[in-house]
């Protein structure tokens, strides 16, 4: 029996994955998409307007459901059943999973922000680290279709983290709300911008997309299609053009190569018949998340990859980066008791503090090489598990310090851009399996001093700002305490980083393996480092750039001729 | 554009629970019958007196709570439709009557607003501490304790058929050496546990169409086009507020 030879096959269905497919698809080229979990729709399975009363629990979040029972998260989690992962002893590392289609795009916090010059040549300006093989003027043009696809709400700020997005190719923000307000006057003060975020929700109607509502939190998922998610957008998009083909339930086991040590296709297991699937390709693009397709790469090893397949380098799992993140909060006396209104909203920042301090640091004036945004909590939401806030005493008096505490709690979340360090990698662990057989993902971590630096600076600025409201903040936590664990922001970047040198990247500024040409990396795994903005746009931008390049060599011909005819 | 659900039980969420709860009680043992290990673990002649009573504290008793083993509802339940009550729910009818007198006690009926129990909240939380999950069971251990200890306290203080049956004067009494932030040595751990309580009892309590009135919560409802943002009040606040802190001249500007 002949086995078809696909042309690309996609592993993984989430922003990077799904975006290649549309690319792809959307000019000519025929896509199989693998996705490891189940079938998803946000259009029948979004617990649109439920309330948490309804759920077991209040809604609290627990080991099964770790953000609360209606995340939108399917079988995953910092836990997926039958599929563990470990780290190695004296460290700790947390690994957010979603196996399902779509993958962690459908609960993403959606946090949309362009990265900037300062971002792509980070090592240039303080030697840390590692430079992206391109400037940000490459990117900004891709950065302008990806937004406009997308639907991303925010402004044009002028401010030099920020850059700008061509006129029309934002939508209009929400209008901020009090605590929010609060905050930016403070912050002013202390000589501190805040403006409006820039989310991928629609505050206008886009394709077959409605504009928000402004009610039920993003994270549950959104059943018409304004908070962005992969399966509301791009994969009913290039399933519209009839190139592409979804598998799931396939969860990859490894990429085959040739004698010559070309990828020739790859092997999954079909978790419904539990049986090892052979499928044939010219191009294999790996978007299973930095860590999934590291692991895919690693446990690739052939007599051409000894050391795991297109990693020559040494650095498949390496550099592995997530964002710092470190949180800080207080009762603001002024909002007790303040008026209500309505403060849903998108249900996220309408502000944010974008980093500010990128003067500070090329005099020489902070102790810290790279910058942090700070996100900003605090609104009339709706009271659930942990609602109350601190109380006192009981009986009647309890009813009015309810009604006095409700919104006047003020919350920063610091989030910050890490160095890479010899310390933070994965690798596989020798002795843990999956249910699958397939050996799994082990992780080291290890803070530096850059990390916590830069926290205790944002701790001492949050505790400013909170001051300058009149609140009153206890003695500030110490930064080794504050900060989160590593891999807890789920902004895990670098472990197939790429750059301009083929013996200190793992793949080119294309995200095409330098070993192997006809294998490309399109997750986070190819950041060459981890900016503090979120890093799910640019996962998008750098698929739609790279699925463009890999079209254009396909039409040329490239990367397909050595495939022709193969049966298996 | 308001969606509604696709499927609404007859019966709510609390109302299935508490059916729920009435075929469980029937047939359950206690949770904590175990007097021999409730034995004094902490040292009463350290405690300092209640102001009230002169007397110290009842020991925290140490009872060993069996460990819940039902199942989860897993990694992927239904967000449409919920179990209306995933695991068995575990509270006996003496221990839930506990939480109903405490819950009442927490938050009384006002003038305009009905007792923790008519919100149904001991369901809640017999649901809460049935759960098989990490934080559902430290709560669970800390309130079985707890409803240990206030029979023990009640007993020190002359109420011999234990809290329940206690008037409402030493209901007062006991709770009033718990529920503060600041109490005598002695009582540290059970203030915790009842300050664990409390905070479940609250959220029981306005997590509720009700509660949402209330509380003043006004969300959930879809917004034809643009989010209007503030009311005139609440910005007639917020103006006052940067006046007191001198922040007037730093106002947003959008």
């Amino acid at each position: 029996m002949t086995n078809p030879v696909h042309k690309v096959i996609v592993v993984g269905s989430g922003a990077g994955g799904a975006m290649a497919a549309y690319e792809l698809t959307r000019q000519g080229v025929p896509v199989l998409l693998l996705e490891a979990g189940r079938d998803y729709d946000p259009k029948t399975e979004t617990p649109m307007f439920k309330l948490q009363a309804d759920a077991p629990l209040m809604g609290a979040g627990t080991i099964d459901k770790d953000f609360g029972y209606y995340d939108a998260t399917v079988d995953g989690g910092w836990t997926v059943p039958n599929e563990p992962y470990t780290s190695a002893e004296g460290t700790e590392f947390k690994w957010w999973r979603a196996r399902m289609l779509g993958g962690r795009t459908n609960h993403w916090g959606r946090y949309a922000l362009r990265f900037s010059e300062h971002d792509f040549k980070g090592k240039s300006r303080d030697g840390l680290g590692a430079d992206w093989p391109f400037e940000y003027q490459e990117l900004a043009p891709w950065y302008d279709k990806t937004e406009t696809l997308v639907g991303v709400c925010g402004t044009n700020t002028g401010l030099d983290d920020m850059p700008p997005s061509p006129e029309g190719v934002l939508q209009p923000p929400p209008t901020p709300r009090v605590p929010e307000l609060l905050i930016a006057a403070a912050a002013k003060k202390l000589g501190i911008p805040a403006v409006p975020m820039h989310r991928a929700v629609l505050t206008q109607p886009k394709d077959n997309r409605a504009a928000c509502f402004y009610a039920t939190p993003c994270g549950h998922g959104c059943s018409i299609g304004a908070a962005f998610q992969t399966t509301t957008s791009l994969i009913p998009m290039a399933k519209a053009t009839g190139l592409l083909t979804v598998l799931t339930n396939a969860m990859v086991r490894e990429v085959t190569t040739d004698d010559k040590g070309q990828v020739t296709g790859l092997v999954y297991v079909d978790k419904t018949s539990g049986k090892d699937v052979t499928l044939v390709s010219d191009v294999v693009i790996l978007a299973a998340s930095a860590c999934e397709s590291a692991r895919i790469l690693l446990n690739s090893k052939s007599a051409k990859h000894p050391n795991g397949l297109a990693n020559s380098s040494g650095q498949v799992g390496r550099n592995l980066m997530d964002s710092t993140g470190a949180n800080l909060g207080a009762v603001v006396p002024g909002l007790k008791g303040r008026p209500r209104y309505n403060e849903d909203g998108h249900t996220a920042n309408h502000l944010f503090i974008p980093w500010w301090g990128h003067q500070a640091q090329a005099k020489g004036e902070l102790d810290f090489p790279r910058g942090y945004h700070l996100e900003l909590g605090g609104r009339f939401s709706e009271p659930g598990a942990g609602f109350g806030g601190k109380l006192q005493g009981f009986g009647a008096d309890l009813r009015n310090q309810v009604e006095q505490n409700y919104g006047s709690y003020v919350g920063f979340a610091l989030r910050g851009e890490m160095v890479p360090n010899e310390h933070c990698y994965m690798d596989i662990d020798p002795e843990v399996k999956d249910k699958w057989g397939i050996p799994v993902a082990r992780f080291h971590w290890q803070w530096s001093e850059h990390e916590l630096k830069q926290v205790a600076h944002g701790l001492r600025t949050i505790k400013a700002i909170l001051e300058t409201m009149g609140a009153t903040v206890a003695e500030l936590p110490k930064p080794e305490d504050a900060i989160l664990k590593g891999g807890e922001i789920i902004h895990e970047v670098g472990s197939t980083r790429m750059g301009a040198d083929p013996k200190q990247s793992v793949t080119n500024q294309w995200g095409q393996s330098w070993d192997c040409p006809n294998l490309f990396v399109m997750d986070g795994g190819v950041f060459a480092s981890n900016p503090h903005k979120n890093c799910t746009l640019t996962i998008m931008t750098l698929a739609m750039r790279n699925s463009d390049y890999l079209a254009k060599q396909l039409k040329a011909g490239a990367l397909s001729a050595q495939r022709k005819g193969v049966a298996a | 554009m308001t969606q509604s659900p696709l499927y609404q039980s007859q019966l709510t969420r609390r109302e299935s629970l508490k059916l729920f709860a009435a075929l469980a009680a029937s047939t359950l043992l206690p949770a904590c019958d175990s007097p021999s290990q409730s034995a004094a673990t902490n040292s009463a002649a350290s405690a300092a007196p209640s102001a009230a009573t002169g007397k110290a504290a009842a020991p925290w008793p140490r009872i060993k709570v069996a460990a819940i083993t039902a199942p989860g509802y897993g990694k992927d339940p239904s967000m449409l439709m919920p179990p209306p009550s995933p695991w068995p729910l575990t509270l006996s009818q003496s221990e839930l009557d506990k939480v109903a007198v405490l819950a009442d006690l927490i938050l009384p009926a006002s003038n305009t607003a009905p007792a923790a129990t008519a919100r149904k909240v001991p369901e809640v939380i017999n649901e809460w501490v049935s759960a098989p999950y990490e934080q559902q069971q430290a709560d669970r251990s800390d309130l079985l304790c707890l409803f240990k200890w206030l029979d023990d306290e009640s007993h020190q203080r002359g109420a011999a058929s234990g809290f329940i049956k206690a008037d409402s004067a030493l209901h007062h009494a006991i709770l009033t050496d718990i529920a503060f932030d600041e109490v005598a040595a002695g009582y540290e751990a059970p203030a915790a546990a009842f300050a664990r309580l409390r905070s479940l009892v609250v959220a029981a309590y306005y997590a509720t169409p009700e509660g949402h009135k209330e509380v003043g919560y006004l969300g959930n409802t879809a917004i034809a086009g643009d989010y209007p943002g503030p009311s005139p009040e609440a910005k007639a606040h917020l103006t006052q507020v940067l006046s007191q802190l001198g922040l007037t001249e730093f106002a947003y500007q959008g």
